[in-house]
């Protein structure tokens, strides 16, 4: 590349210019028999169609397409402007040609039966330019590396790429490349040097000339990860492999040894990279979607039409290996496309309740994974997972743990990251690589690495190493400020140190370093680096506000040679050329520089234009979008920037508000629940007045709902209610929440304070005063039928005091449930009919009706085919199995819980308990204790990552283990599965009623029993009742009072 | 559970609720048919105790309870002498079908007695 930039300004009198270029020539194969084959008509717009795609693909590298000659293009690298890099950009283009040409090819195959083929040659060497042609847009360069380039084109295979020697040499640290070919060409007396362009190597290095070294102190920890390789592949088992150190360390350059190497391997791997966000801190499964994106052939820009097309191919081919069901393909589909925020109409998703569709991704990417791995060897990356929120690790966990084949995930983090890996390591065992700085000796190799200096003082050196403690980046970024500030000079190839390497102060710190770096840039350079940092890590010129096109390609050509920032082999938006900060401090340190005022509005004008960028697709960045317009108006001093422009401020604030509510729903749609609150508390921030405060607690609400934290989403859902009053927009908010509100509350382990049932039945009245529409009728009925449950609960959840009975007739709240049940029948909403029915059973069985119950319980098998969750079903599937076993039909309690289980196997934890406990009861009691034992594994393992819940099958599951270890004569290890303090509230008994007492029996401990029993007991009557139940049947299960 | 803990009067007083909870729970119709075997048997009535042991064996072995088939039996076995080996034979057929050694110890020992 030296020897590119140094030949590339030389003019002559006559205007011409002689100048270092890289030509691309290529051509359509069997172009003559397509014309016989094609109306001429129809070959035109074919042609037209592939010419305009690859024309933007040269345009996108910075290629200028000099003419076309029949089929062919030629196109030239290094006119009018020629750049350091020209070589690797013609190489880049060439590749992304053939990745698009495959992109045009299914097109033209499905519009005109045809698909082309295309061979490029590419060669550098000096050319001669007219430098007033040039002036007016046309290049016509001359000279033989221009015919050489032609000749290797027509030397190359179809869809292949062959490369002249010079370009090999000044590309060859970027790319891959065949073995050397003497190629004999026409017009040439001797065999011409060329080889095969095989691919580029990620984000190579295009620093500095010579500023470059081979991984020091890395090589044990790269056979390392290597052998993982071989082992997934050995095994055709999947590993996760996280790569932990402190910023700087070298965990990317690790990973991209990792890259060259396994891609080095004979067969091929399959590499799919992605980056946990730190914007906003973390934007949820981006990386998961950069996956998806980039197996499928998708870009932000493209049509939207055109990307669901090629989402549907790119993973129908990939599940094609699979034996997966067409509606299970059908689910996996729509689930990835939810994960990557990509609208696909039809999805049977969008009917789901969040939890569902959570588990509905949990089992999509693991299968994804496992169609990948099917086709060969597939490594999965994630950088910077310490910015990865918990459904992220739990998504990347079940990758781990549920897919199957040769799939190593290797992920890179920070050191905290492992005291909160937690959701990762409940579901999947994790191979940890540390890295450690580097010793004095591997710093020293390091240096000498990077840049062979003459006379650079040793006391220089030890500073130099001493500050950088081992830190390879913190090295590389000494070197790059000792360049900047012209301690360090290049003279004929080698680098010399000036005489003010002896006074040279070093900062003390790797960010002092930095900013000093970035503080020392020409000013022009320093404002697009700090826009830049606006953006993010990766950026695109197009987004950078304030700097002409013209302006774009010569500073970052500058920012890119001093090591700040990288364009990137290929990008997200097809025609803009993609650029990364080198490193995430560097991008830190720019954006802290940028001046407070700025950076609000500079926010403001990127969330803008990404809109208008990505137009209808505008969800896929929603979060990212939220995130820049909230820190356009919540940023640190954010008003400077609107003192003089209220009105523009308010303007952007509702965008702010509008999108971080959209951005909230969409997370808690896939059940990033903690990102949705964090979203939603920050509109909750932005909002102004009554109304918006209710909209935005409503949401809140509802994300506390699908997390199952009762008592926040009550409180949000009454404020909800109490800001629309205020507002005076009761009839649309308020019967939502009533119902929800009521709809949460008979979810009793969800609350860590059980509800106040009054209160409650005021808002349901309240609701129902209020509703206009059918459906929500529907629903606030059945909640107001429900309410016996609450009422129930809410004297179970007394630990002492009088109980608080239910104000209302059973007669009432049937007659509710009828209704809701009618309504719902008619205009076909199974899931209120199911919950309809919920509350009559619950009706039934308070009140005695005993056949009525197992009626309602038939009904609701009869119907569970029609609920459109699995969660539903199963949740129906445990209600019937305890229905059958209270029924004495054991055998037929036992076959439907233990379908239920099928079923919840992919639920949360708490949906498998209850199904592992429906079938673990009918089974204790019909000696099938073997089972008991095989499934009360799963169910205690369940447990442990459910937490501390009060619910009678969770806590149920291993008092039937225990009870079955100790009549088996193992009563210390049902007292160390069971330990007795774990049981010591009055709630925690009642909870579990009989099966404590059964325990308690079953070890033989007559104080424990008694304890307990007084505990059950105690001055409630229903909690005598269910004493008397569970002291003298040593049933389980259903607690209730006794008719 | 209350007969085992001699908490006769609580039986006796929580008793009509149970006998109440059968319609509902199946197994709670055998479980207060020995609950009262118990409670007869603490009064002195043997062969009320007997009859309403026999109906609670019968209940458990309809629902195919069998764990308790075999605890009733035993139980049974000490109210009806001349049943007793048979009766026992039976529950250790069960508990050693179900891998319970204590309760296959204990009877072993009860049929090594008789």
């Amino acid at each position: 590349m030296r020897e590119l930039r140094r030949g590339a300004a030389s003019t002559n009198a006559a205007g011409e210019e002689r100048k270092l270029v890289t030509i691309l020539f290529a051509d359509v194969t069997s172009s003559t028999e397509l014309g016989d084959q094609l109306d001429p008509e129809r070959l035109r717009i074919l042609l037209q169609q592939y010419f305009a795609a690859m024309s933007a693909v040269i345009g996108s590298w910075g290629g200028t397409i000099e003419k076309y000659i029949g089929d062919a293009i030629m196109a030239v690298f290094g006119v009018p402007q020629a750049r350091e890099d020209d070589a690797a950009r013609a190489l880049h283009s060439a590749l992304e040609m053939l990745e698009r040409l495959e992109a045009v090819n299914r097109e033209l195959l499905e519009r005109h039966g045809v698909k082309l083929r295309v061979r490029i040659g590419v060669n550098s060497g000096e050319v001669i330019a007219p430098i007033a042609a040039a002036e007016a847009g046309q290049f016509l360069v001359s000279g033989d590396a221009v015919n050489v380039a032609a000749r290797l084109e027509q030397a190359a295979e179809p869809n292949t790429i062959v490369v002249g020697e010079r370009t090999y040499l000044a590309a060859r640290h970027a790319f891959t490349f065949g073995e050397p070919m003497a190629l004999e060409l026409r017009g040439k007396p001797r065999p011409v040097a060329a080889r095969t362009l095989l691919g580029a190597l990620p984000e190579a290095e295009r620093g500095l000339p010579g500023l470059q070294a081979s991984m020091v102190g890395r090589d044990r920890e790269l056979v390392s990860l290597l052998s993982v390789l071989d082992d997934a592949v050995e095994t055709g088992q999947p590993r996760l492999v996280v790569i932990y150190g402190p910023a700087g360390i070298g965990k990317s350059r690790l990973v991209r040894e990792l890259v060259g190497a396994a891609e080095a391997r004979p067969g091929g791997v399959r590499i799919l990279r992605g980056r946990c966000l730190a914007a906003g801190h973390g934007i949820t499964f981006w990386a998961l979607g950069e996956w998806l994106r980039a197996a499928c052939d998708i870009s932000l820009q493209d049509p939207v039409e055109l990307d669901r097309e090629r989402l549907r191919d790119g993973v129908n081919a990939t599940l094609a290996a699979l034996t997966l069901t067409p509606p299970e393909a059908e689910e996996t589909l729509h689930a990835l496309a939810t994960t990557a925020n990509i609208d696909l109409p039809g999805s049977p998703l969008d009917a789901l309740p969040p939890r569902d569709v959570a588990e509905a991704m949990a089992r999509a990417w693991p299968r994804f994974a496992a169609g990948l791995a099917a086709r060969e060897p597939t490594v999965l990356i994630v950088e910077d997972l310490h910015w990865a929120d918990d459904q992220m690790l739990e998504l990347l966990g079940h990758v781990a743990k549920r897919a199957r084949g040769p799939i190593v995930l290797v992920t890179t983090a920070r050191p905290e990251f492992a005291e909160m890996q937690a959701a990762l390591a409940a579901n999947a065992e994790a191979i940890s690589i540390s890295l450690r700085p580097l010793t004095d000796l591997q710093s020293r190799e390091l240096v000498d690495e990077l840049l062979n200096v003459e006379q650079l003082p040793e006391q220089l050196r030890a500073e130099i190493l001493a500050r950088a403690e081992g830190n390879p980046f913190f090295v590389e970024e000494i070197l790059r400020r000792l360049i900047d500030e012209a301690v360090l000079v290049r003279r004929d190839e080698r680098w010399v140190a000036t005489s003010a390497a002896a006074e040279v102060k070093l900062p003390d710190s790797i960010q002092a370093l930095l900013a000093a770096r970035i503080d020392g840039l020409p000013g022009a350079e320093k404002r697009l680096l700090q826009e830049a940092a606006v953006v993010g890590r990766v950026f695109w010129p197009a987004a950078l506000l304030g700097v002409t096109d013209g302006e774009h390609r010569t500073l970052l050509d500058s920012l890119e040679r001093r090591g700040l920032v990288v364009a990137r082999p290929t990008s997200t938006l097809p025609g803009q050329t993609e650029y990364l900060f080198r490193h995430a401090l560097i991008r830190d340190v720019a954006y802290a520089s940028v001046p407070r005022a700025r950076r609000a509005s500079a926010h403001a004008d990127v969330a803008e234009w990404m809109e208008r960028l990505t137009g209808e697709r505008i969800d896929e960045v929603g979060e990212l979008l939220a995130y820049h317009y909230r820190s356009a108006v919540a940023g640190e001093d954010a008003d400077l920037a609107w003192v003089t422009d209220p009105a523009r401020r308010e303007a952007i604030r509702r965008r702010a508000l509008e999108t971080l509510l959209h951005a909230g729903a969409d997370a808690r749609r896939r059940y990033a629940t903690g990102r949705a609150v964090a979203l939603h508390e920050q509109a909750l921030d932005l909002a102004d007045g009554p109304g918006e405060r209710a909209r935005v607690l409503e949401e809140l609400g509802d994300d506390h709902d699908a997390r199952f934290r009762g008592d926040e989403a009550l409180d949000a859902y009454q404020r909800a209610i109490d800001a629309a009053r205020e507002a005076g927009t009761t009839s649309s908010v308020v019967p939502r929440a009533a119902a929800k509100a009521a709809g949460i509350a008979q979810r009793f382990g969800a609350f860590r304070v059980q509800p106040d049932p009054a209160r409650l039945e005021e808002l349901v009245d309240e609701g129902l005063e209020t509703v206009t529409e059918e459906p929500l009728r529907a629903r606030l009925l059945a909640s107001r039928a429900s309410m016996v449950q609450v009422w129930m609960g809410s004297r179970l959840g007394r630990e002492s005091g009088a109980s608080a009975a239910d104000p209302m007739s059973a007669e009432y709240r049937i007659a509710a449930a009828d209704e809701a049940l009618r309504i719902a029948a008619r205009l076909d909403l199974p899931e209120i009919e199911s919950a309809a029915a919920e509350a009559l059973m619950a009706l039934y069985w308070a009140n005695g009706r005993y056949d009525d119950y197992q009626t309602v319980v038939k009904g609701q098998l009869d119907r569970v085919s029609r609920l459109p969750s699995e969660r539903q079903r199963a949740q129906v599937r445990f209600a019937a199995a305890m229905a059958q076993s209270e029924r004495g039909a054991l055998r037929d309690g036992l076959a439907t819980g233990l379908a239920g289980l099928e079923m919840a196997r992919s639920l949360s934890p708490h949906e498998m308990m209850h199904a592992s406990f429906s079938a673990m009861l009918p089974a204790f009691h019909l000696g099938e204790w073997d089972r008991v034992q095989e499934l009360f594994g799963p169910h205690l393992e369940a447990e442990r990552r459910e937490g501390d819940v009060l619910c009678s099958a969770v806590r149920g599951g291993p008092l039937l283990g225990a009870c079955v270890l100790a009549h088996r004569g193992d009563t210390d290890g049902a007292r160390r599965l069971v330990p007795p303090e774990s049981y010591t509230s009055q709630r925690a008994a009642a909870a579990t009623g009989g099966c404590l007492l059964r325990y308690a029996e079953a070890i033989g401990d007559r104080a424990m029993a008694e304890a307990w029993l007084e505990k059950l007991a105690g001055p409630s009557d229903s909690l005598a009742d269910c004493a008397a139940e569970v002291a003298c049947a040593g049933m389980a299960g259903r607690l209730g009072p006794a008719p | 559970m209350l007969a085992w803990l001699g908490a006769w009067d609580r039986l006796r007083e929580l008793l009509p609720r149970l006998r109440g909870y059968s319609a509902a729970v199946a197994l709670a119709g055998p479980a207060a048919d020995r609950a009262a075997a118990r409670l007869a048997q603490a009064d002195g009535d043997l062969g009320e105790a007997t009859r309403l042991m026999d109906a609670a064996l019968a209940g458990f072995a309809r629902l195919e309870a069998i764990f308790d088939v075999a605890r009733t039996a035993e139980a049974l076995a000490d109210l009806d002498r001349s049943r007793a080996a048979a009766l026992r034979y039976e529950a250790l057929a069960i508990y050693e079908r179900l891998g319970a050694a204590p309760h296959r110890d204990r009877i072993r020992a009860a049929v090594g007695d008789a």
